[in-house]
């Protein structure tokens, strides 16, 4: 079909100079992988390491119940493991938006030059090396850190609180470094919010409650789903968080992960974990996607007022 | 003072513990890596240059006195390989990356809303996933964990990050200005060089820019590929830390710091002049 | 451009009036199909034929999505046809990528450079093409002080007008010395007074220069200022072409009718036909014979549209009744444009007719809403419309 010489041809070969390269590098550097690593987490793994080719589902198994073979139980421990990311992630996502969303509002309202500047400042650290910045908290968290010198030295305790190794200090430690993801959609949202809206409601006899619950919270609403979205994502499968300031007591999945391919050395059953992580992400961001296109097929949908004001 | 009055007061109390919250543990970091005392870091014992002394290979009276120092020489090579590695990988996925916003933007192909959709993937991938991914394909292909592996797998997430800032700096050209370049007599390659090249250059150096930060910064990927003689600093870093922790970390953390945030204003300062 | 009529007088032009033996660009059965993002189909040109001779100021006239601006676009090389053929100086230059085809374009929207000077802007063709320098200082100087903008060389283009922008687009366009300048739409962005001062300019440049000009717009008075002779483009179809006048006062359907210049269209039958002439009835019952038309031979019984523009309308009187319309009705509104009264006119058969009457003319008393009042359209105003377009 495609005729020498014709717009079409020619495209086709810009496109071929274009996208040939680029295309069979990631084909091969970032599918590929992704490819071996759904085979391996099918795979039974070698005694001593390793793998053994045949198609074996119970790296599935022990994470959720129907493993009983003579080398490994189904340990529930796994799934409690997983259960606690989950959980670790929703609070950084609740504690973050927390902190971003009133920070949002009040940037919101500088004048011009003032916004760029914050914003800059914002965004800032997320240049900063991420390994810097937990390098901080843990200076400030351990028993002879900073926070607790400073406690003991003002006489407020006598002994060294438990701050580090704490579901607490992981939490904080993520919402240190993922406040720019928060704070950069929230503040988008915020931003476009109209102020004679808020104004209006207000003038139409709502009181303060009221018109945050019926005007600015659903009006800010996408920003915050997907601030919280972008942070949950990374915090879910984090394992340098929760190794630095989590310790051996605080394990997320990422750790559990970790494990498997640097001591353990059962990389199929990584395999599986990383898969069940993955899988977790994408059904999240596909419900977030369905939810958004259907969203925007009802407001285009929605009918014009057409009636004259009577 | 009126309800809102005191309202507005306690946000702008509330905007300034943020940004405590922000740059607080960072400072921190640089005060201390001026601290003199060698055993408790958090506890001020005068201004010293020792850590800084000792990093950079000086002599000074902490390297009889503690036992602190690591190998400089490891020190030097990670660095080494993190700008290596860093330069490479952003040279190469700032080329892909740009060729691929390019043809996005530019053509209607069958696969055109893929291959925007397949642009997100490797952000929104959990690092350990991807790392580990890596880590399977290349042991099982018989290669040798190297140098070399780190820069592939960067590349693999790096292009991505490229494609989004030059996606965004295409979207504000005039995509006629392309076609009167080519009604004028020029070839696709002059009207490349002439027109879109210029066009973009803010977008791609900020991109390119963008990618080494993310290259020099990036633990997890790495941690999991790189081989036994090819540490980069932050995994060498995150080493120490396992380890116990130095007085000296201060003052790598402090320089990092200061050549990142140079870096990254650098990027932003580019960025805002498009304007 | 008050520099153009002294460069005229210096500069000696082979021929500047349209030379239709040598046309320039033929387009013979262009067709060109787009399929739309929902999937439908829609024709852009459907078997369109145009010549353009040399020297020719050519306007392509239609509405919106009439296929003119993909017209444009198959001739400088950004769109394929699906069928049919483009030649340029009798050579076939379909598989011609648009940088080797001898043809520039002014942009709508200028497409200026942004990160280039107003010289270079004018010089891009002549260094991709690797002109000496020298030539190119010479030859931009030139063009620059050609179209009024001498010293303006160094100016980055942010910093110029809209009709200065207007002019560099043009001078780009015209220093390489293209065979034809396709000129889409360049006229819309300016406001109404800098347009008619251009339009004059733009005509002047072309005569002195010898260039071909292929000018879309879907302005019909525009059309009709500049034009040697105007395509009119409909539905994807050539409706018509021919000289201005032509084209106002013989239409040849009704699509080219209601698109140039305004008029009142009555549905009529044919009642006779012969050698001398033919006779229409309309729907209110009233006669009227008007010579033989060339061209189309009309059946008795075969329905047709009549007519009539408003400014042929006069009152009815004792004295104009030799043949001709006549409709009776109110005044409804009456604008005064300066020369004339514009006049919506209420008529029971025919609904609301259009007329504009001269200022001076004897109405009996100023028109005003209200008053009852004759037309009368004699019959050398008159014109037979087939009752269908083509395209529909």
């Amino acid at each position: 079909m495609m005729v020498r010489g014709t717009l079409k041809w020619r495209q086709a070969i810009a496109l071929l100079g274009l996208l040939g390269g680029p295309t069979l590098f990631l084909g091969v550097f970032f599918l590929g992988p992704l490819v071996i690593m759904l085979i391996y987490s099918w795979l039974e793994p070698g005694l001593y390491g390793g793998v053994v080719w045949n198609f074996y589902h119970l790296n599935y198994g022990r994470i959720f119940g129907w493993a009983n073979t003579r080398y490994e139980q189904f340990d529930p421990a796994y799934l409690r493991i997983f259960a606690r990311s989950i959980w670790l992630a929703l609070c950084t996502v609740g504690l973050s938006l927390a902190i971003c969303y009133p920070a949002a509002f009040w940037i919101s309202r500088q004048p011009e030059w003032r916004k760029n500047l914050f914003i800059f400042l914002i965004t800032l650290p997320f240049f900063v090396s991420l390994i810097v910045r937990l390098f901080a908290w843990v200076l400030l968290l351990r028993p002879t850190g900073f926070i607790n010198q400073a406690l003991m030295g003002l006489g407020i305790v006598d002994q060294p609180l438990e701050m580090i190794f704490t579901g607490f200090a992981v939490v904080l430690g993520m919402v240190y470094i993922f406040i720019p993801f928060m704070f950069l959609p929230v503040y988008a949202s915020v931003e476009k919010l109209d102020m004679a809206m808020v104004e209006a409601s207000f003038d139409l006899g709502a009181g303060r409650w009221q018109t945050f619950r019926r005007v600015i919270l659903p009006m800010t609403l996408p920003g915050v789903i997907g601030g919280s979205i972008i942070v949950f994502i990374p915090s879910l499968g984090n394992f340098i968080v929760p190794s630095l300031l989590g310790g051996a007591k605080v394990m997320m999945i990422g750790n559990l992960i970790e494990q498997q391919f640097l001591s353990a050395r059962n990389w199929p059953f990584g395999a599986a974990l990383s898969m069940v992580v993955m899988a977790t992400v994408l059904v999240l961001l596909l419900v977030y996607v369905r939810q958004m296109t259907r969203e925007d097929r009802a407001v285009a949908a929605a009918p014009e007022p057409t009636g004259d004001m009577r | 003072m009126t309800r809102s009055g005191i309202l507005s007061r306690l946000l702008s109390v509330y905007g300034l513990l943020f940004f405590a919250f922000i740059y607080a543990p960072i400072l921190l970091i640089v005060v201390f890596s001026f601290n003199a005392n060698p055993v408790n870091m958090m506890i001020w014992d005068g201004f010293t240059l020792d850590w800084y002394r000792t990093i950079f290979g000086f002599p000074s009276r902490l390297t009889e006195s503690t036992l602190y120092v690591e190998s400089t020489r490891q020190l030097y090579a990670a660095v080494r390989n993190s700008l290596l590695v860093a330069l490479v990988a952003s040279s190469v996925s700032t080329i892909f990356g740009t060729a691929i916003a390019l043809a996005v933007a530019r053509y209607r192909f069958r696969l055109r809303s893929f291959y925007r959709a397949f642009m997100f993937m490797p952000m929104i991938m959990p690092d350990i996933v991807l790392g580990i991914a890596l880590l399977i394909f290349f042991v099982s292909l018989g290669a040798q964990l190297s140098i070399y592996t780190i820069m592939i797998g960067h590349c693999t997430f790096l292009i991505s990050y490229v494609f989004i800032v030059v996606s965004a700096r295409i979207a504000d050209m005039d995509d006629k200005l392309e076609e009167a370049s080519a009604d004028l007599g020029a070839n696709p390659w002059q009207t490349f060089r002439r027109v879109t090249l210029p066009l973009i250059l803010p977008g791609v150096v900020g991109g390119g820019l963008l990618a080494f930060i993310i290259s020099m910064d990036d633990l997890v990927i790495t941690y999991f590929i790189a081989g036994v003689d090819s540490t980069t600093l932050p995994v060498f870093i995150y080493g120490m830390l396992r380890r116990g922790i130095k007085p000296e970390i201060n003052a790598i953390a402090t320089i990092m710091l200061v050549f990142s945030i140079l870096v990254a204003s650098a990027g932003l300062y580019l960025r805002a002049r498009r304007k | 451009m008050e520099a153009t009529s002294a460069m005229v007088a210096s500069r000696k032009t082979q021929e500047t009036e349209a030379d239709p033996d040598h046309p320039v660009l033929e387009i013979r059965h262009a067709k060109k199909r787009f399929a739309t993002p929902e999937g439908q189909e829609v024709v852009a040109l459907d078997d369109v034929s145009i010549t353009v001779a040399r020297n020719e100021f050519l306007t392509l006239l239609g509405p919106s999505g009439c296929g003119k601006t993909t017209l444009l676009r198959v001739v400088s090389g950004f769109e394929d046809l699906d069928g049919g053929e483009i030649l340029i100086d009798r050579q076939d230059i379909a598989r011609q990528p648009a940088y080797r085809r001898p043809v520039n374009t002014v942009f709508q929207t200028y497409a200026l450079f942004p990160h280039l000077s107003v010289a270079r802007n004018v010089a891009y063709s002549l260094e991709v093409a690797r002109v000496d320098p020298a030539e190119i200082r010479r030859r931009v100087g030139e063009m620059l002080e050609l179209v009024g903008l001498a010293g303006f060389g160094d100016r980055r283009i942010n910093q110029l007008s809209g009709g200065q922008q207007q002019r560099v687009a043009l001078a780009r366009a015209l220093v390489a010395r293209p065979k034809i300048l396709l000129l889409d739409e360049p006229l819309s962005a300016l406001d109404k007074g800098l347009r008619d001062k251009m339009q004059q300019e733009l005509k002047a440049l072309q005569h002195e220069l010898g260039i071909s000009f292929v000018f879309v717009t879907h302005d019909q008075e525009e059309a009709l200022t500049m034009s040697d002779r105007v395509a009119v483009l409909g539905h994807g179809k050539l409706q018509q072409i021919g000289r201005p006048q032509e084209l106002y006062r013989a239409p040849r359907n009704v699509f080219v009718a209601r698109f140039v210049g305004e008029s009142n269209l009555f549905p009529a039958t044919v009642t006779q036909s012969d050698p001398a002439g033919i006779a229409l009835r309309l729907s209110d019952g009233q006669e009227v014979r008007l010579p033989a038309s060339t061209g189309n031979v009309l059946m008795v019984g075969a329905k047709v549209r009549l007519m009539a523009r408003p400014e042929d309308a006069r009152p009815a009187t004792g004295k104009n009744n030799a043949g001709g319309l006549r409709f009776q009705g109110r005044i409804k509104q009456v604008f005064f444009v300066g020369a004339h009264y514009k006049i919506l006119v209420h008529t029971q058969a025919h609904g609301t007719l259009k007329a504009s009457l001269p200022a001076g003319e004897d109405l009996g008393s100023t028109p005003a809403p209200g008053q009852a009042v004759e037309l009368h359209f004699p019959p050398a105003t008159l014109h037979v419309l087939l009752d269908e377009e083509a395209g529909r």
